[in-house]
Order: structure tokens, then sequence, then C-alpha cells
């Protein structure tokens, strides 16, 4: 009876916690990680196995937080602080910069082995949120504008999207030398947004100041139907709240394929690509925004308007007719097939005949969300030293610099624990995990339980 | 060997944990001061005014002093020009009875002899020529209100002068012969004569008279009254509009212009304003030095205003156009909060211009007014 309590409130700790929606590549070098077939869904374990909140955190961003912070006469000032050059703040952009995150909680697992195959089972939940922010925007801002010079503010964009996956995988050995392993994925949509800005034009030009903005939204109504008004435009002041646990927003399918080769004793040649799919998406919430501003100025202000809040009232009631040349148009093509993040995996592992251990390998991986595409390779070496104890490290090359990884687990009775971290060099601001530098980065923890 | 990788995974977890900067704690926080647009950027201001004759006479009501002038000083007439006028000014009252007692024989008509009635021009009119305003179309008529029941035949002659500057003898604007002229039979003021300026003479009316007047009225003079007033009263009245005299020249060695434009939170260290000052009166105007005020009205001795603006004057019908750059300069630290500025202005009339009467709708305005921010703008708290 207290075991059974230990293992529920193992598991519900391990649920609890704040704990990678990108494969964990080091399980792939601890001798054993009992989610591999997570990384390739052609590795199975010997034994059944439950787990109960896995937890994986990717972020990824092509420009770190040292381009937006730095240290002067020992305090830290902001880019726009006058003693940071725009040179310097501008050189440490690219020229689309984006952040990302990718998270993927596993509610629970369930493997079993039977007859040569392995059959898993999971439901998790994920999500993926970012968004891009282009150069142009920082130079406005630092530098001004040229006066008759456009500025192309374009790309800026946002999006998230959170759905529920059902998967079922299976893996079975052909013969001695190769595995081969499938997991199809039933997507179910939560919810998601989408804001497009597909043109953004400023131009400062005697005597104005002149935008155009044009944008796609797409929002889900899971939570909220905003409605329309006699026109067609969209009014936010007249929402419809919506029931949570209605019909689901959207819908889809995805597999994860996997083949591994042994050619040699303890060789493993693994090759998978993950998350191939796509879902359907409702977006009740789908309009277009469009607005062109024009500031000229202001007219016939008198000598009596000349005071602070005089000039804050004509700045407001300007603000305020600006907004209102925009038009928010609710669009009819409110179904979009998006795909599922993929990625990409090949790896290599080598046990060592005279102490099997201890194993050497390479990892390689490829990736892409939103179209912003990421590689990296990693050489690793994975030791088991103690019954209970599995360690393993890598260092490579990724799209933004060095990485490397770490990555362990604990077994106790038979629950088994598991962390590891992926990062890239460049260090972190003190007492957060801010990345200083571009960077990738996955946390990855977990428990499991061999039954 | 499993000693030796231990220890190598340790080092592994320490480098992943302890690679943090620690030029880049923020426990202490993040200096939040920033500078935007340090490359400079230009504002479109817009446009500012007008400011019109009639704002600057509307601005009077508030000086109590100012204000009683007010009465005395031009106002717009029904079609917007600017006027200075004076309605029935009394320059003469005579009791019938008191006539009658000096006749003799009653049943012949009797001629009464006034003498020179006269009153001089109005104070706005003499305040503002020393100026240098010009008052084009002047006016003046006499009317009379008297109790007899006839037209009275006068005699005499009427005019209205101004008084030359450099001789201060009198210089008759317009006069005309009263001989053939009857006073209309009326008991209340009728107009009985008008004269008018001539082209060409603006100078402000310093006195108007009936010189000699004689009023011949009929016999029996008492059965002929028919009110029971029995006063004759004479009065006049008077109109011109205003101009600009080729002499005008107002040095104004301190004029100031009060507003509040909070630029201290924003850091700056130099503005400039380009615009274009449309002026439609036919004035022009040399700053020919200038101080921005702080709260209390004192001059900030640490900010520089360029110098050397001038505003071409002009007509309604053509407007003037004068570029002008206004340049606010910190010398040292950072412009503040600005409450006004402090002019040294020099106002002349524009030279070739004809003198017209102008309107009270007649002012400057500044136009496509762009604001240059220079070496950025440095916000250091929460507007």
């Amino acid at each position: 009876m207290k075991t059974r309590y230990a293992i529920i409130s193992a598991l519900m700790l391990c649920a609890a916690l704040p704990a990678g929606a990108q494969a964990f590549q080091e399980g792939f070098l601890l001798s054993n990680y009992r989610l591999g077939y997570r990384y390739n869904p052609a590795l199975g374990n010997d034994s059944d196995m439950i787990s109960i909140g896995q937890f994986g955190l990717n972020t990824r961003g092509n420009v770190g937080a040292a381009a937006f912070l730095y240290p002067r006469d020992g305090e830290v000032v902001t880019a726009l602080h006058s003693s940071v050059s725009g040179s310097e703040f501008l050189g440490n952009l690219q020229e689309l910069n984006y952040g990302l995150g990718n998270v993927n909680y596993n509610l629970a697992s369930y493997g079993i082995a039977r007859g040569g195959a392995y059959h898993t089972f999971e439901v998790n939940v994920r999500g993926q949120f970012g968004g891009t922010v282009p150069k142009t925007f920082f130079e406005v801002v630092k530098m001004g504008m040229d006066d008759g010079k456009d500025y192309d503010l374009s790309r800026f964009g946002g999006f998230g999207q959170l759905y529920a996956e059902l998967a079922y995988g299976y893996s079975r050995r052909l013969g001695d030398i190769i595995s081969v392993g499938a997991r199809a994925k039933l997507l179910v949509g939560l919810n998601a947004l989408s804001m497009k800005v597909t043109s953004f034009n400023m131009s400062s030009g005697s005597p104005e100041l002149s935008s155009e903005v044009a944008m796609q939204v797409d929002m889900t109504s899971k939570s909220s139907a905003i409605q329309t008004d006699e026109f067609g435009n969209m009014d936010f002041s007249r929402r419809i709240a919506r029931d949570k646990w209605r019909l689901p927003a959207g819908g889809g399918l995805a597999v994860d394929l996997g083949f591994v080769v042994t050619p040699l004793e303890g060789l493993d040649l693994s090759v998978s690509l993950l998350d191939l799919g796509a879902m359907v998406w409702y977006y009740g919430n789908a309009f277009n925004a469009s607005g062109e501003l024009e500031f000229t100025g202001l007219e016939g202000l008198t000598l009596d308007q000349m005071n602070k809040d005089g000039l804050l009232d004509i700045v407001k009631e300007k603000g305020e007719d600006a907004l209102d040349t925009f038009v928010f148009t609710k669009r009819r093509d409110n179904v979009r097939v998006a795909m599922v993040p993929f990625q990409a995996h090949v790896g290599a592992r080598y046990r060592m005949p005279f102490w099997q251990g201890l194993s050497v390998g390479m990892t390689g991986m490829f990736t892409e969300v939103q179209g912003l595409p990421y590689k990296e390779a990693r050489l690793g070496v994975g030791v088991c030293p103690l019954d209970w104890l599995d360690l393993t490290a890598n260092y490579g090359v990724g799209s933004y610099g060095t990485v490397f990884g770490v990555a362990g687990s604990v077994r106790f009775l038979r629950f088994r624990a598991t962390f590891g971290l992926q990062n890239g060099f460049g260090g972190t601001i003190p007492y957060t995990n801010w990345a200083l530098q571009a960077n990738n980065k996955t946390l990855t923890f977990g428990l499991t339980y061999d039954l | 060997m499993k000693k030796s990788l231990l220890l190598l995974f340790a080092a592994a977890a320490l480098m992943a944990a302890g690679c943090s900067h620690k030029e880049y704690d923020l426990s202490d926080g993040v200096n939040t001061e920033i500078t935007l647009f340090e490359k400079g950027i230009t504002i479109p201001v817009g446009n500012i005014g007008p400011i019109t004759l009639n704002d600057l006479l509307g601005r009077l009501d508030n000086s109590p002093l100012l204000s009683m002038a007010k009465d005395y000083l031009p106002a717009p007439d029904e079609d917007g020009f600017m006027c200075i006028t004076m309605q029935n000014q009394v320059i003469h009252t005579i009791n019938v009875l008191e006539i009658d007692q000096n006749i003799t024989e009653k049943d012949k008509p009797y001629v009464y002899d006034f003498g020179t009635l006269d009153t001089s021009g109005p104070l706005a009119v003499t305040l503002l020529g020393t100026f240098g305003f010009a008052f084009p179309q002047q006016q003046v008529s006499f009317s009379v209100a008297h109790p007899v029941r006839a037209t009275l035949p006068v005699t005499g002659k009427a005019r209205f002068c101004y008084r030359d500057s450099e001789t201060y003898e009198s210089v008759s604007i317009a006069e005309s012969v009263l001989d053939g002229t009857s006073l209309p039979w009326s008991r209340t003021d009728e107009e009985f004569l008008r004269l008018e300026a001539p082209d060409g003479i603006y100078a402000g009316a310093s006195s108007i008279a009936l010189e000699n007047l004689k009023v011949e009225l009929p016999a029996n003079l008492m059965d002929k009254l028919y009110s029971s007033s029995k006063d004759i009263v004479f009065s006049v009245s008077y109109k011109s509009y205003l101009g600009i005299a080729p002499k005008m020249n107002i040095p104004m060695e301190e004029f100031p212009i009060k507003f509040s434009l909070p630029l201290g939170r924003f850091d700056l260290k130099k503005a400039s304003v380009t615009m274009n000052v449309v002026n439609t009166l036919p004035l022009r105007v040399e700053v020919t030095d200038a101080w921005a005020l702080d709260e209390d009205g004192s001059v900030l001795a640490a900010i520089l205003i360029g110098k050397d603006i001038v505003i071409h004057g002009g007509l309604a019908d053509s407007p003037a156009v004068s570029p002008v750059t206004l340049e606010i300069e910190a010398v040292e630290g950072r412009i503040p909060d600005l409450y006004g500025l402090q002019l040294s202005l020099a106002i002349t009339a524009e030279p070739s211009l004809p003198i017209k009467p102008i309107r009270g709708d007649q002012g400057i305005s500044l136009e496509s007014a762009n604001a240059t921010l220079s070496g950025g703008i440095t916000i250091n708290k929460v507007l």
C-alpha cells in the first residue's frame, strides 16, 4: 500500500513540476532511457513501463539577451540607452529576429513489450509559440528615420498553438540488424492564434509621417467569438463567451517514422522523421486588419492649447482618429491547414566492446518552425558507471554556434528519473535562464516506472 | 576509470549551470533610461494659428485696465474690417428759450450766431496714430436735433483736421461750406452733412468743427415749437478704418509669449522647428533677440534661441510666406520644460504695400511646421 502511495505521490510530483518538445537526443546515448521511442520510434524497451509528467521545454532564438542588454559602468542598460551606439546594437541583430518556444507535456505514457514488438500509448499536450520582429523596427526606434526614405516593417508576426496529442507507437526488430518503428498521432486542436503583418511601410517626408499597415489575424473561437457589425467588420466590444470543452478548434494527424540499423555488434545507426503531419484549424475569429496612417501634424493649434494637457488631448484625439481609419474585416476563409513543426534526426552510437557501460556517438538534427529552420550536429559520450546511474554529455555545432548537452538518469527501486539540458555557449543572465547569445535550449525532465 | 568519468560529467554539469555572466546581473534592476531616434527625427507639428487681430484684442479682456481701453480701440464692423467709431458725440446744446430772450423783434426771422462748435477726434485715433497706424476712408457726419417745426437755413463751414506732426498746425482733411444748407426738421438726431476724407490722406482726425455757424430761426419762434424738449443739440459721428502707415515702427524690447511645453522629460539637447510663417498683415516683424522662460517667467540663460528671424508682411488677398527656422539649444545640460518665449521685436510697415483697411481676421499663422529633434529623445521616466 505504501509503495502504491509512493508511486502515485512521485508521479503526481513529477506531473506538477514545471520541467523537450524537441526530441530528447541525449536519451540516445543513455543506456537505460525508457522513452527513446520519442527520439526514434524504432527504439523500444525490453520491459513494460509507465511515465507521467515528462516535460520538455525548448526555446530558440536567433538573437540573445546580450543584443538588448549591455553592462555599462557597473549597471545594466538597455540597447536604447545613449551609451550603446546604433551600430553596436543593430550589429547584434539579425534581419529578422525571432524567438520560439516549444512545450511538450506528457500526461501519461504506457509501454508494453509483447511478442518481440514494443507498443506505446501516449497522451500529450503540446504547444508552440513565438514571434518575429524585423531589424528595421529597431533601426527606426534607435536611430530615427531619414527624410524621404521608406522603411519596410513587415514580417512582424506572432503565433501560438496548443493541441492535445494521442499517440500509438509500434516498433519491432526485423532480424538482428534492423529495427523499424512508427507512431501514429491523432492531434486535437485546443486553441491557436496567428498574427502576421503582411505589409507595414513607414516613411518620413516633410511635412508628414505616414505608414500603411496590413495584417492577417487568425484566432480560434474556442474561448469567445467576436461578433461583426452590419458592415461585416469585427466588433470587438461584442463577444460571445464559449464553453472551452465544446468541439475542438482543430484536428490533424501526424506520424513518426524510425529506422535503426545495427551493422556491427554494439553499433546502432538511427534515422527518424518526427511529426510529419498537419492540422486543420478552424479560426472562428479570422480577420484582416488594414489602415493607412498619416500624420501631418496638428491643425489650428492655438497658443492656449500649447501646454501639457492641451497637447496630450490633441495627440490623443489624433491617435483615436488614426485608429478609426483601421478596418477589421472578417474573413470567410477561416479554415486553414498548418504543418506541424517536423524534425529529422540521424544518430550513431557505439558501445565499447571492452565496457558495455561506455558508448560514444553522434547526433544530427534539422527542424523548421514557421519557416524558420534550425540544424545541429553533436558528438557525445555516454557512461553508465553504476547500476543506478546513467550519464551522457555531448558537444557540437548548431545554427547559432557551438552547443553542448548533458543528461542523466538515476534509478531508485523501479523509478527512473531523467533530466537533460541542451544549451549553447555564451552564458546566461545570473539567476535567470535567459541566454545572452542566440541559442537553442532544451530542458527535459521526467520520471518512469518499470512495471 | 569510473571515477574519472564521474568527475568529467560533474564538471560538465557545473559548466552548464555556472556560465552566467555577473556583469549582466539584473537583481539591482535595469537602467531604463532610453534614447530614441539618435540620428534625429523630423516630426510634423502642423499648423498653428492663425493668431489674428481679433484674438489679440480678445486677450485684452484678461486685463481690467486694458479692458476699459478696449471700448476705445478698433473693433470689427459687420464686414469684419477693423474700425474706429465715435457715435453721436454732442458738441453743443442750447435751449431755445435762452435764444428767444435775445430776440427783440419776435415777428421777424432771427439769425443766431453759434460761433465755432468743435470737438477733438477719437482718443483711439490719437493713440494709434502715434504708433504709425493709418486711418483710411475717414467719415465725419454732423447731426442736429431741434424742437422747431421748420427747416433752418445755416451758414458757416464744417471740417475735420489732423495735426501735422512737424509743424503742429491743424491741416484740413475735408471741409464744406454750409451756405445754402438747411437743418432738417427733426426732434431726434438727423444727419445734415457728411464729410469724407479724400484718397491719399490717412492721418487721423484730431479735431472736428462747425465754424462760424449761424442758424436762421423763424419768426414767432415760440409758436413753432412742437416738443417738450426745448434744446437744439449738435453732434458728430466719426468712422474710420484701420490701416498701417509706412512710418510704423514699434520696437518691443520685451514681448512675452506664454505657453507650456513639457520638453524636460524628453531630455533634448537641441531642437529646431522649421515653418512657413504666413502673414496677412502688412507688418514686417523682425525678431532681434529671443529668450526661453521658466515657470516663474525668468529668462533661462542656458538655453539659446535662434535669432535674426524676419517675417515679411502681406495682405489678406496676397499673404506673405516667410520660411523661418527657430532653433532651441541647451548650452549646458538639456532643454528643460519651457513656459514661454520672450522676444525682442521690431514691428514696421512692410515697404511697398498699399494702405488698405485691415480686417480682424488678418493675422499670422504657422504652417507646415516640422520639429527636428537632434541627438535623440531621452526618456528616463514613465511619461
